[in-house]
């Protein structure tokens, strides 16, 4: 692959995965000699444009995760290129990446733990303006996150209470002010609703698309269900296994998946109708451990239309129709029958 | 120390009880022998009987082998052993905090290093690791710095407790930081392009706080044993200093005939002692219902 699948031609991309792997060791003995590799991320390429949004979804264990982080640079990859509008992160000294922090931000999945417990509201939310000092003085930060509060859907009186004090819901918008605070041009929220109430996840969906119309943010939008990323995400990203399986237009993956894990993700997804049955082909098994893949193609231990030459060749990803990338022997690529260029 | 019989709130509230009586007697301890009416110095014993002489109306507590009121020197002794636990353990906490958020915040071969020199303390027993570096040291009434303290010689001690306490909170604070590191807010803060002093000082000590207080208040306990036994040595507070740990030798020679002596300043030892421990696991057991075992 030399061009990072999936960028959309026309436009220059905010941010460019290129080849990233992250390994992590795995240590053993009173020696703690390395015993082998975790390859929770794996040759991974995505790319997104300015304020697009793109749905990075897979079971847990899939590498999404990880993948955000060495984004973030929280984590440092094994190996590839993270360029955010032409910047090389990887390469930044550690004062340089702080000031670029500035525009990439993250929301975290767990509202419980992604706050500080023993800081108040207001405190939270002007940590990013302090920080980068934005803003002259105390009084006239206090009054940005009264605004940011006010644009999150929270009470700026609530400023002075404590995190334990709010609901879920409230925590997330907390979460969600605290990373607009630095006005980003990409926030990598990371399951950002998974943890709340089914009626409360739609608010905060909601809240992120009107942010995202009214400040044109981009977002690598982690998720590990396919049904939450149908509103928000403009591309979606199919991980397994520290891959990339397939990459789409929301609309074009939703109508005509192409990878059997897809189709298998999207089949889970429930329908509000009782009456409707549905022919349903559930996943057998665990996702195998990423310390130790299958050979050949990694689902092919789960899939119901294994083939051969599945258990021995690892299919690459080709771009099936402009924009639609999948990873699968049995697609019918542009090069030939077997999916794989000519 | 944890007596089983009692519940996570009375013993909190006994410790709480005994140690401020304790501070409440240390910090009024000059109007309180004034009250007494006798200094911790004066030979006050009638002239006529050889002291040490038994408890009576003018002598609640009796006298000593110098026929010095005991229970004012009791209580002058209090302000000895406060100073000595509270200073050895702030000099332990902060030498322990800043080399153990080191060591839990950068890791690798720092981390290694650091938990190694720990480990060199906690294989020595500490009274007499305390014992040879007190013997090992220029005298402290003539030592740099120490000699103009009001009390060289308890300086000398809080010093050595306090050195030698490091190790207890610095394993303790390595693992908080790794604990707390891993939290999502401290990833936040990262992610906001916090510096790591930052993320230290605003984000991970502060969630410490909690064991911390458990750590050093049964440390304050664990000092002022530890001052009493060094005392008793002869090697802590000199006479005529009316140290519990002196007062207790002083007492030694008179254990069978005369044992007042000795069990006054023993028991104050002991009461005020148990008072931290319980204070402590009192503390511990309201933070966490699940009383998870810290730096015992």
């Amino acid at each position: 692959m030399t061009r990072a699948a999936t960028t959309p031609a026309a436009e220059r991309p905010l941010l460019e995965v290129r080849r990233l792997a992250k390994h992590f060791p795995v240590r053993r003995g009173v020696l703690s000699r390395v015993s082998g590799w975790v390859r929770a991320v794996d040759d991974v390429s995505l790319s997104i444009a300015p304020g697009e949004t793109l749905a990075l979804v897979g079971e847990s264990g899939s590498g999404k995760t990880t993948t955000g982080r060495c984004i973030l640079r929280l984590l440092e990859p094994t190996a590839g290129e993270v360029r955010f509008d032409g910047v090389d992160l990887l390469a930044l000294p550690p004062r340089e990446m702080r000031r670029m922090r500035r525009q990439i931000q993250v929301i975290f999945q767990d509202p419980y733990s992604s706050l500080n417990p023993r800081m108040r509201i207001g405190t939270i939310v002007r940590e990013p303006l302090d920080i980068h000092r934005i803003g002259s003085g105390r009084r006239e930060r206090d009054e940005m996150v009264a605004r940011l509060l006010q644009r999150v859907g929270l009470d700026p009186a609530m400023m002075r209470r404590y995190p334990h004090e709010f609901s879920g819901g409230q925590r997330q918008r907390i979460g969600v002010a605290r990373a607009l605070a630095l006005r980003p041009r990409l926030i990598v929220a990371d399951e950002p609703v998974s943890a709340l109430d089914v009626s409360v996840q739609a608010q905060v969906i909601n809240l992120l698309i009107d942010l995202q119309e009214e400040f044109h943010i981009a977002y690598l939008f982690i998720a590990h269900d396919l049904a939450v990323v149908e509103r928000i995400a403009d591309r979606v990203a199919v991980m397994y296994l520290g891959k990339l399986v397939e990459v789409a237009a929301t609309a074009e993956m939703f109508k005509n998946p192409l990878h059997p894990y897809t189709k298998a993700l999207l089949q889970a997804i429930p329908v509000p109708d009782p009456a409707r049955a549905r022919e349903r082909e559930a996943l057998r098994g665990d996702l195998p451990s990423p310390a130790d893949p299958p050979p050949g193609c990694r689902f092919h231990t789960r899939c119901p239309v294994v083939i051969e030459v599945c258990r021995k060749v690892e299919p690459p990803l080709v771009e099936v129709t402009p924009g639609h990338w999948a990873a699968c022997h049995l697609v019918p690529g542009p090069g030939g029958p077997d999916g794989r260029r000519g | 120390m944890r007596l089983p019989f009692l519940g996570a709130r009375l013993s909190l509230m006994i410790g709480a009880l005994l140690v401020a009586a304790f501070v409440l007697c240390a910090a009024l301890a000059p109007w309180l022998v004034s009250l007494v009416g006798y200094g911790p110095f004066d030979q006050v014993a009638p002239r006529s009987i050889t002291p040490p002489t038994p408890p009576d109306a003018l002598h609640l507590l009796g006298t000593d082998t110098l026929g010095r009121d005991l229970l004012s020197r009791l209580i002058s002794g209090t302000r000895i052993s406060l100073e000595a636990g509270l200073l050895a353990e702030a000099i332990a906490l902060v030498l322990g905090t800043i080399v153990g958020a080191f060591a839990g915040y950068f890791g690798g071969r720092t981390d290694a290093l650091l938990m190694r020199c720990a480990e060199l303390v906690f294989a020595f027993p500490e009274p007499l690791l305390a014992l040879a570096i007190i013997a090992a040291v220029p005298d402290p009434e003539t030592a740099p710095f120490l000699r103009h303290l009001p009390h060289p010689s308890i300086g000398m001690v809080f010093l050595v407790l306090g050195f030698l306490g490091w190790a207890k909170i610095a394993r303790l604070v390595r693992g908080e930081v790794l604990r707390i590191r891993a939290r999502e807010f401290a990833q936040a803060a990262q992610a906001l392009g916090a510096n790591g002093a930052r993320v230290v000082m605003r984000h991970l000590l502060p969630n410490a706080l909690g064991p911390l207080i458990v750590a050093a208040t049964l440390g304050i306990g664990g000092n002022i044993l530890m001052e009493a036994w060094l005392s008793f040595l002869g090697v802590g507070a000199r006479p005529p200093l009316p140290s519990w740990g002196t007062m207790v030798t002083e007492g030694q020679a008179y254990i069978l005939s005369k044992p007042w002596v000795c069990i006054a300043p023993g028991m104050a030892i002991l009461v005020v002692v148990l008072g931290f421990n319980l204070l402590g696991d009192g503390i511990r057991d309201l933070l966490d219902p699940r009383r998870r075992v810290i730096a015992a």
